[in-house]
């Protein structure tokens, strides 16, 4: 594997970073499943009640319609539009449970939403479980939010998990540069004997599970991100889903970076129309990041878990150049592809969509989009 | 449009290849132009012939820019620039123009149009080394340097006071420009570390084998050899970019400088060298690529 790299960063993009809660959105948008099974126009919808299997209305309201949106990386999908009545009216009745650790691993499963989640926690489980709280993406900083906010809920999951397995321990992977995090910890990890802090350098693509594991010497431990760990939290403890998520807009196209802590189903624009009054005609849009993220009309895209944040970016006159061969974009490849045979023949090669050949370029190629086996544009 | 997150560069390598090839001219044009005026060998107007020769590459560059405005990786103007440093000191201004015109026309009609990796350069120093042995007017001496012929202590040849290319004839500048240029990301320092150390190597076994280490003291600091593969031989579009390709072109560079050396002189079998593994790699990419469309053409027929 590569050496990983450390990124050029503008360190004053997201100086003064607020969070906002966006809870009471007008509508939410729930996509299709791949068999379409119809809900009756006009029905009345509880918050958290099951609509498909794995798909939880976010909102209570009544269905009013169908709408087409998009969802990360660029798929059309049909979605119902659920409108808010406001009421949350949940469908859970069942009570907050006291105690999460020490259950039975098949009481645990049952607890878990998430389908995918669910399976992986069936099959992999292992006795070293290594838990990333490191957003890769420059400029977008949830996990390390959602750490701040819910220290405590997080390490009370990692424990929860831990009792699953006698013996086993957890670490839990922080940036070293990222103090505010490491602080919060701090003050009370003393309390969780079997969890132990370990500090990464600042390196793009480390918080990634083949490249953390391989870094910390860890190939047999069981990977997951904190976020995923605060759900699995929020699933035992609330006995809920979790229908929340964390989205940080910036870039310098913003007059304000934001994390918005919002409902999934939410379309984006709403975000923007609620807190960026300022005109962001002359703006490219970058979602999940300058780096492995791509640009997309924000019109119908929808919050869902895949979407990270959106890097607003005033659009720049630097016209890409012609390849010099320097040969960087192979050598910075962490998975040792040659994207200038995708740019030269349009041959469509192995690729992780982590942008470091578009980084590195001094031609300001952008080789990403060339890598996906389309003519660039 | 393009505004994602790049590697900050504060100078390009472009533009650090031009303050080096500036450190170059100022020295030529005082090693080949006032000292010989000085010394009363040249007339008041040699200072501006010289001058003349980067001035005219950089001009026809530009017009063949403007002209054509072709996307290429490095534009005419710096190749204009980088063939007046490396000919001979005898060039007439008028071939001088004659063939930097054609070189450059070549390079923008059809060596850049067909992505070939031809260094042109070398080439075209070649064929005008040629051209001035057939007419008779080959030198690397200034006027001074024919009356003082071999004067030269091995130390004045470090500083610059050595017969060699119009401008390229300071080791000592071409080393200060190569601790300039090694800590530039994009620049290809393996190519000169990995092929002078086979030809140093090469060298000393051949001057222990004669018996004699002056052969190895006059030409380990040749000016035009280490010219050639600190800035020619890793010259971005003419190189290899793979690594494995990197060490064989360089490898194969250094094997080959001294027995072209030996069979012509030290001034052009460098330049011999350089062709002949640049015309290796263009057959090693015609080839890959052949393989590689080959290989996409059966898994379209299995399909």
């Amino acid at each position: 594997m590569t050496k990983l790299v450390r990124l050029d960063k503008d360190k004053l993009m997201n100086q003064n970073l607020e969070k906002k809660e966006f809870n009471t959105p007008d509508f939410v948008y729930i996509p299709f499943p791949p068999k379409k099974e119809d809900l009756k126009k006009e029905a009345h919808i509880k918050k958290e009640s099951l609509l498909y299997p794995g798909v939880y209305a976010p909102i209570s309201g009544k269905l009013s319609g169908i709408d087409q949106c998009l969802l990360f990386p660029g798929k059309r999908v049909n979605c119902f539009v659920i409108q808010n009545d406001y009421e949350e009216k949940s469908e859970s009745t069942k009570p907050i449970r006291k105690k999460i650790t020490g259950l039975e691993k098949r009481e645990f499963l049952d607890c878990i939403f998430d389908l995918d989640l669910k399976n992986r926690l069936e099959k992999n489980l292992s006795s070293t479980l290594l838990i990333s709280g490191i957003d890769d993406e420059p400029y977008i900083e949830n996990e390390a939010f959602l750490q701040r906010e819910n220290t405590k809920a997080i390490m009370d999951g990692i424990d929860a998990i831990l009792s699953l397995q006698q013996n086993s321990k957890a670490i839990i992977a922080l940036k070293n540069t990222d103090s505010k995090t490491i602080l919060a910890y701090q003050n009370i990890l003393g309390m969780y004997k079997n969890i132990e802090i370990k500090f990464v350098d600042d390196l793009y693509l480390i918080g990634k599970e083949p490249f953390l594991k391989k870094y910390l010497k860890l190939t047999e431990a069981f990977y997951l991100k904190t976020s995923e760990v605060y759900e699995i939290y929020v699933n035992l403890k609330k006995r809920k889903p979790l229908l929340e998520k964390y989205i940080t807009i910036s870039g310098n196209g913003v007059s304000k970076p934001l994390i918005i802590k919002t409902k999934l189903g939410v379309k984006v624009s709403s975000l923007f129309n609620k807190y960026y009054l300022e005109d962001l005609m002359d703006c490219a849009f970058y979602v999940n990041g300058l780096m492995g993220g791509v640009q997309l009309n924000l019109n119908q895209l929808l919050v869902s878990k895949d979407l990270e944040g959106i890097i607003v970016m005033k659009r720049v006159k630097k016209v890409s150049k012609a390849c010099v061969k320097c040969g960087k974009c192979i050598s910075i490849c962490p998975i040792h592809s040659n994207p200038m045979l995708a740019y030269k023949l349009g041959i469509k090669v192995e690729c992780i969509h982590c942008g470091l050949c578009t980084y590195i370029c001094p031609s300001y190629i952008p080789l990403q989009k060339y890598l996906s086996g389309d003519d660039g544009e | 449009m393009v505004n994602r997150i790049h590697k900050n560069v504060r100078l390009s390598l472009e533009n650090k290849l031009y303050i080096c090839f500036g450190l170059f001219l100022l020295f030529g044009w005082y090693k080949n132009g006032l000292l010989p005026f000085l010394n009363h060998y040249y007339g008041f107007s040699h200072l501006f012939l010289l001058v003349l020769y980067p001035l005219s590459g950089f001009g026809i560059g530009a017009l063949l820019d403007f002209l054509f405005k072709n996307n290429m990786p490095y534009n005419s103007k710096f190749y204009g620039v980088l063939f007046s440093l490396i000919i001979p000191i005898s060039t007439n201004i008028f071939w001088y123009l004659l063939f930097i015109t054609a070189l450059l026309f070549l390079n923008t009609l059809w060596i850049s149009k067909k992505d070939l990796d031809l260094h042109f350069i070398v080439l075209g120093k070649l064929l005008l080394v040629f051209f001035l042995v057939w007419m008779g007017q080959y030198s690397y001496a200034n006027l001074l340097e024919q009356s003082h012929l071999f004067l030269y202590s091995y130390l004045d040849g470090l500083f610059g006071y050595s017969v060699g290319g119009l401008f390229t004839s300071s080791t000592f500048l071409i080393f200060l420009t190569f601790l300039f240029l090694v800590f530039d990301p994009y620049y290809k320092k393996e190519i000169p570390f990995y092929s002078y150390g086979v030809y140093f190597l090469s060298l000393l076994g051949f001057s222990i084998y004669k018996g004699d280490m002056n052969f190895l003291l006059s030409h380990m600091f040749s000016s035009d050899i280490l010219f050639l593969l600190i800035f020619l031989a890793p010259h971005l579009p003419f190189s290899p970019y793979s690594r494995k390709r990197i060490t064989i072109y360089s490898l194969l560079l250094g094997i080959f400088i001294l027995p072209f050396s030996l069979l012509t002189n030290f001034y052009e079998g460098a330049y011999l060298s350089l062709i002949l593994v640049n015309l290796l790699l263009i057959l090693l990419n015609s080839l890959q690529i052949k393989q590689i469309k080959k290989k996409i053409a059966l898994k379209e027929q299995e399909n």
